[in-house]
């Protein structure tokens, strides 16, 4: 201010709320005499229009160029006053509140002499402010004239349609497939018993059929930037992989669908299928397909094979379908043999397990479904076709399951494949180290043939190393791929190891596949634990030997699958566990064996307790024969010395382990050579990966891209395991053990149809759609798109409304009722589901337990709402009234019914509820019980509750069938999220807060961003109504104006002062501030700047400062105050 | 006595400290303050010498633990406590923690970590948990403790041991001990409410780990069996003895002679097992 100051200061009593307490007379006075203050005064309501016109005629009077008023926060009346000086020709920025009400009279109500003096002292501060504020003149900013409704609720939908028929566009978004929110669930409103597929389902129908307003369902709003007037939205239109520009809607999809999903429409009382639409009234009228994501079966397996997918075929008893997920999708060549001899990874990760202990048996389903195949086609059936020629040679070295998948799929994409061999026939280790009652010979070669069908060249009998160097092939071929595996034996290192009739297990195994003659005596000692010592152990035992396991840990850290482990015991395979041979014994011929007792220690690398020998402890035993079968390692002599590539210390070829490649960059390399000993399945994985890098390298495309979830990975998907079907695992169809052990034949049999479709019920769904696919072959529109992506839409818009709405607080937080664990307590929306015509039951309520109708209900209101020990203390408002309909409902159609509410007190304030609440209690007999239920609990088929009945202070029992639950109202998921998005603050329980509680409630502190409905806080259908036309209204006005005003009271940068630090960006919670980067200061975007001085309060060199309120402003209101007085 | 046997087992030490008095329950009706000054020097013993507190009564919890949440936010009652604990040289600064000795395994020690310490599983045995209202309760002591209404820490203690803590309606009851002795007939009956609660959903201990909890079900169960000509012969546990029994400490060692209803056909159904 340049000119001499001139300043009045007006006093408000606020009737006693400030001179109640206040000397505000004296305030006056003591105002009078600051240097600059030309006049002051008092009076009873200077808000009020004759307080308004005091202002307004003192500031023409005495010529006032500045203006405090002493009263209550300037967040009421700051405005008001501002307006005020406006009408009186003085700038709006030279009026400045004292805040003495919640500042000084409120909180000294007992201290008024503190309380005069503190209100003095703000005083004089805020006149020293306002004699150095500046005039402004507010900002014009554009208004994009379009709104965006996040929340496809009643709330979403009334405001929408408010908007809309003012001629004004509107994006409208919600999260589920269709829009109708909570209101669409419930069985009838009160008070009036309308029925909300009545009453609300043409407002539906209007806000879809409305030009004006874009509906964007099973949506959600990506990220919001921009201010008032200039939103720019992005909006994820998550993909329904189905195209609903050509989904007609019939649902013939449904009927295909085999996978049944927990219908949370119903609350979970009913299933839908993975491709749903959420109730027959839906709006839009389509089908969404439900994909969370890869589950961990198919996650869990090296090759990916989707096992959740030809589960459900083989449920839908579409085996065809089934057989061509596990043969064609991923062109396994070894899908029969895996069927029988896999590790199954898959049901290590089978979240079934969480259920019942017991993973679905997947294995058993393809095992089903190959057999299947093999019956129909007489063989394996894959997709044989070439793609296209091509002119690079790559060579194979390994017949085995990672050299011949690999053969198999770089010869599907045209490369010419030569595999070198160096046994008569293909397999690899299926073929040597696994027995035939196991794993038949034809099944595997029939498999194996499969690579010479397709058109790759095997040459059997060729050992690389000896028939031909390595050297040769690297030289003649544009690649190599090596899958050797890992077939020599490793020794125990203890002493009388070589002596005569001692094996090791690969080479017994190999003989005995070969058909060759094994000499084997009567007593065999097997040592090992793994998979290996089980097919060595249960070979000799078919040669009639009488077999001895030994294994130095304990059962429980057997390597060996435990069904294998099973079957050996079963077949009369003995065991000795915690014991290990030190000594072979025998001259020339083994005869003894001298062991040791181990315990286990501690844990060790492996995460298995480490054995320990016992000292002292050892013993001897006669044997015949000893088989070793403690491992194996790879050969890699064939390699020859230089071959330049790179091995790891423990033996095994060094390859990248994304893209399989060896240190020389055309050799790439998989399998047991890599890892050592390992899995089957893995093996096919490393060639299907090897092969795919073959053919990137050929191509000239990047070897590493996109490769993050090639390998097997965890998926922490999990269906519902609480609403998991009861079944226990279907039994294996096994030949009797008479049989087994006769001869080889193979032990496991074909399952039974019946039996593998139940066990394929056992599946929980973890992510939702099993992509089987047979719902594609049903849609006659083909509108079915599995592939179909996300889109980003981004909109322009210039005002928002949020109307989330609300959640019901989970059952699991009420565990003292039962929540979660009676299956016969539900929550309220879940019994509206029952009472609804469109429900589960049709309108007739039955309990979720066993279907029967409830003839004791009773209805516990406040179950977790006005109780902070469960972090609600509010009154989640609805719930007396619902209770009351609800109850009036169910007597309607049980007649005999009897039903109970506990409560607390009874709120029915609105128009026509208290009437409602008596009529209930008078023609339909609900017995209200005054009093909280302390304990839920069940008793044989009743559900028993515990409560007091204040009013005659009895405790209270009440056997029941069916238990009501009004659980507390929360703020919907994702309001949090949605709250950092849009910038707007919630309560501490995480609804929206309103600029002013009484005075803006719909408004936020945002400007151009408002709130409706529930999102807000718990309220009934007719305030959220309400309310959604409110903020309509307010958007509207908005829309109505040509352009907006913004208060320039904001940052502001001495460019010359400023470093571009950067400090004040980082503070800024409206993303106000960049940095040029040129110039190297600050720059503040008015538009969005809010003038909350954070960045001022923390700006190092003082370039940053608020209008108004600079650093010299304040300095000067801090020495006024501290002043002595 | 079991505590410490396995509190030893566990590497938990105890340090006894000689001085220490009653923390002053008895007077907490007559004069509260005077009940206050009594913990607070009890509480000042234990931080002169850098020591948290390990109680084994509920009771003893809740007067020691209330005490310090008083003292430590009221700075006045602090001054007046502390002007009285100087004319003996103490001062009360509220360093030293206060936790009842099943709190302290279950939020320290760690269920887990005590499987880890089980050599003998008690799988098969039932073993009801009594929580005792001063373990949980009151709640603005016990915040940031145990779910009032449905706690579980007992429970997974006892699971911890091997055997299965079964759900009963009566859980959560008092003993009755509070009013034993302003009228023992209804005292005695909430008592027998809850044996029989406990007899109906069938255990082979109850596991209380509270003393006077102890003493209304096990010392007056003898009493109630003949007022109400009843039976039920259900041995009352503190916990640390079936803890015990798990860590495979013979029962000698963890004063299985002291309790009043015999825990016999419990013993020998453990020492069954381990065959």
């Amino acid at each position: 201010m340049s000119e001499k100051p001139r300043i009045g200061v007006f006093v408000c009593h606020c009737g006693l709320n400030i001179a109640g307490v206040i000397d505000v007379k004296k305030v006056a006075e003591e105002a009078r005499k600051i240097p600059g203050v030309v006049f002051s005064t008092t009076y009873v309501y200077m808000c009020s229009e004759p307080g308004q016109q005091l202002v307004i005629e003192s500031i023409k009077k005495y010529k006032l160029n500045g203006v405090v008023v002493a009263n209550c926060s300037p967040s009421l009346h700051q405005r008001t006053f501002r307006n005020a000086a406006a009408r009186a020709g003085l700038n709006p920025y030279r009026v400045e509140i004292a805040n003495i009400r919640e500042q000084v009279s409120w909180p000294h109500e007992h201290e008024p002499e503190i309380a005069t003096r503190k209100a003095i002292r703000i005083v004089k501060a805020t006149v020293e402010r306002v004699k150095n504020n500046m005039a402004y003149i507010p900002y014009e900013i554009s208004i994009n004239k379009k709104a965006l409704v996040i929340g496809g609720g009643i709330a979403g939908i009334q405001a929408s349609l408010d908007i809309a028929e003012a001629g004004y566009e509107v994006y409208l978004v919600e999260k589920t497939p269709s829009i109708g929110g909570k209101m669409i669930l419930l069985s009838e409103t009160f008070p009036t018993l309308d029925c909300p597929q009545c009453i609300e389902t043409p407002k539906m129908t209007d806000a879809s059929q409305n030009p004006n307003i874009h509906l964007y369902t099973y949506s959600e709003v990506e990220s919001v930037e921009g201010y008032v007037g200039n939103f720019k939205v992005k909006i994820r239109k998550r993909s329904p992989f189905v195209d609903w520009d050509i989904c007609k809607g019939c649902g013939d999809c449904t009927e295909a669908c085999p996978v049944d999903m927990i219908n949370e429409v119903d609350r979970g009382l009913s299933t839908r299928k993975a491709i749903y639409r959420p109730f027959d009234q839906a709006v839009p009228s389509v089908f969404t397909i439900d994909k969370r994501g890869t589950p961990a079966c198919t996650a869990a397996c090296p090759i990916h094979l989707n096992a959740h997918g030809y589960v459900m075929a083989t449920k839908a008893r579409r085996y065809d379908r089934a057989w061509e997920i596990v043969r064609k999708e991923r062109d396994f060549v070894f899908a029969a043999s895996a069927a029988r001899i896999c590790t199954h990874p898959c049901e290590g990760a089978c979240k079934r397990q969480l259920v019942d202990g017991k993973a679905v048996g997947i294995r058993d389903v393809k095992r089903f479904v190959t057999d299947w195949e093999f019956e129909k086609f007489g063989g394996p059936n894959i997709d044989l076709t070439v793609e296209k020629e091509r002119k690079e040679k790559v060579a194979i070295i390994g017949a085995g399951p990672a050299g011949l998948q690999a053969a198999f799929d770089l010869r599907k994409k045209g490369y010419k494949v030569t595999v070198y061999e160096a046994l008569p026939k293909g397999g690899g280790m299926l073929l040597v180290g696994i027995p035939k009652y196991r794993l038949p010979k034809d099944v595997l070669q029939k498999e194996v043939e499969l690579v010479e069908k397709i058109g790759a060249e095997i040459k059997y009998n060729t050992k690389v190393g000896k028939d031909i160097e390595f050297k040769e092939i690297v030289d003649n071929y544009d690649a190599v791929f090596v899958a050797a595996g890992a077939h020599k034996s490793r020794s125990m290192g203890i002493p009388g190891e070589d002596l005569e009739g001692i094996y090791h297990a690969t080479h017994f195994l190999k003989k005995i596949n070969f058909d060759e003659n094994v000499e084997l005596g009567k007593k065999v000692l097997v040592v090992g634990g793994g998979n290996s010592a089980m097919d060595a152990a249960r070979s000799a035992l078919r040669l009639g030997a009488d077999v001895t396991v030994v294994y130095r840990r304990s059962q429980k850290e057997m390597p060996a699958i435990p069904e294998e482990v099973h079957d050996a015991m079963e077949e009369g395979v003995k065991f000795m566990f915690l014991a290990n041979p030190v000594e072979f014994i025998g001259n020339g011929k083994v005869e003894k064996v001298k062991l040791i007792r181990m315990e286990l220690g501690e844990p060790d690398a492996s995460g298995r307790r480490r054995p320990v020998p016992i000292e002292g402890s050892e013993f001897e035993m006669e044997v015949d024969n000893v088989i070793l079968a403690i491992g194996e390692k790879p050969d890699l002599s064939f390699l020859g010395e230089n071959s330049g590539i790179e091995l790891t210390p423990w033996g095994t070829i060094k390859v990248d382990t994304v893209t399989f490649q060896t240190s020389n960059p055309k050799v790439f390399a998989g399998g047991d050579v890599v890892t050592g000993p390992n899995t089957f399945i893995d093996a096919v994985g490393h060639g299907k990966r090897a092969a795919i890098s073959i053919d990137r390298m050929f191509k000239g495309e990047d070897l590493y891209k996109g490769r993050e979830h090639e390998g097997p990975f965890k998926s922490n998907l999990v269906g519902d395991i609480n609403r998991a079907v009861i079944l226990p695992r279907m039994p294996e169809n096994k030949l009797p053990v008479e049989e087994r052990i006769k001869g080889f034949k193979e032990v496991v049999m074909t399952p039974k149809e019946d039996e593998i479709v139940a066990e394929s019920t056992r599946c929980i769904n973890c992510s939702g759609c099993s992509e089987c696919r047979l719902c594609e072959e049903k849609c006659e529109p083909k509108a079915i798109n599995h592939f179909l992506k996300d889109e980003i839409i981004e909109v322009e818009v210039g005002a928002i409304i949020v109307a989330t709405g609300f959640d019901l607080m989970p059952m699991e937080k009420l565990p003292e009722y039962g929540g979660g664990k009676i299956p016969d307590v539900i929550d309220a929306l879940a019994f509206e589901r029952l009472l609804a015509a469109s429900g589960p039951t049709a309108g007739v309520p039955r309990r979720p337990s066993d279907g029967k109708i409830p003839k004791t209900v009773v209805f516990v209101s406040c179950a977790g709402s006005r109780d902070p020990a469960h972090g609600v203390p509010y009154c989640s408002r609805i719930c007396c009234m619902y209770l009351a309909k609800q109850a009036m409902l169910y007597k309607h159609v049980v007649h005999d019914g009897v039903a109970y509410n506990f409560y607390i007190d009874i709120r029915s304030n609105g128009k026509g509820y208290e009437e409602f609440v008596q009529r209930v209690r008078e023609e339909r007999d609900l017995i209200y019980l005054r009093g909280k239920v302390s304990k839920i609990f069940q008793r044989g088929d009743k559900v028993v509750v515990w409560g007091a009945d204040t009013l005659t202070g009895q405790k209270v029992e009440i056997e029941a069938d069916l238990v009501v639950l009004s659980n507390a109202m929360i703020p919907s998921e994702g309001t949090k999220e949605l709250a950092q998005k849009l910038r707007i603050p919630q309560d501490e329980y995480g609804w929206f807060n309103g600029a002013h509680l009484k005075l803006r409630p719909l408004e936020t502190v945002t400007a151009g961003i408002f709130i409706a409905g529930a999102a807000q806080f718990p309220k009934d259908i007719t305030d959220t109504v309400s309310q959604a036309s409110g903020a309509a209204a307010k958007v509207l006005s908005m829309f109505a104006k040509p352009k907006l005003t913004k208060d320039p009271l904001v940052a502001n940068v001495n460019t010359e002062v400023c470093a571009g630090c950067g400090i004040c960006k980082e503070q800024c919670a409206y993303g106000a501030i960049t940095i040029d980067p040129k110039k190297k200061v600050s720059v503040v975007n008015e538009a969005l700047c809010e003038g909350c001085g954070a960045c001022a309060a923390v700006c190092p060199s003082g370039a940053m400062q608020l209008r108004n309120l600079n650093k010299k402003q304040i300095i000067r209101m801090v020495e006024v105050l501290t002043e002595d007085y | 006595m079991s505590a410490r046997r396995v509190a030893k087992e566990l590497g938990i030490e105890f340090e006894d400290i000689k001085e220490f008095s009653c923390r002053g329950f008895p007077m907490r009706s007559i004069d509260k303050e005077a009940q206050l000054l009594i913990s607070a020097r009890n509480l000042a013993i234990a931080e002169e010498r850098g020591l948290d507190i390990i109680t084994l009564c509920n009771a003893c919890t809740i007067t020691l633990q209330e005490a310090k949440m008083e003292l430590d936010h009221d700075e006045e009652l602090k001054k007046r406590i502390n002007e009285k604990l100087n004319k003996i040289g103490k001062e009360y600064r509220g360093t030293a923690k206060v936790r009842h000795f099943a709190r302290f395994l279950y939020e320290e020690y760690t269920p887990e970590k005590i499987k880890e310490k089980v050599k003998r599983p008690l799988s098969g045995i039932r073993a009801a948990a009594h929580y005792g209202c001063h373990f949980i309760r009151p709640t603005e002591v016990y915040r940031d403790f145990d779910d009032p209404e449905h706690p579980q820490s007992l429970d997974k203690l006892i699971e911890a041991t091997g055997a299965e803590s079964p759900d009963y309606p009566d859980k959560q009851r008092c003993c009755g001990g509070g009013i034993l002795g302003i009228k023992e007939e209804d005292a005695l009956l909430m008592t027998k409410n809850k044996l029989d609660d406990v007899k109906n959903v069938g255990v082979d201990c109850m596991i209380s780990i509270c003393p006077f909890c102890s003493i209304m079900y096990e010392g007056n169960q003898k009493k109630i069996e003949k007022t109400y000509e009843t039976e039920y012969k259900i041995p009352v546990l503190y916990y640390p003895q079936l803890l015990g029994l798990a860590m495979g400490i013979p029962s000698e060692e963890l004063g299985f002679k002291l309790n009043r209803v015999k825990a016999k056909n419990l013993l020998a159904k453990v020492e069954k097992d381990e065959e």
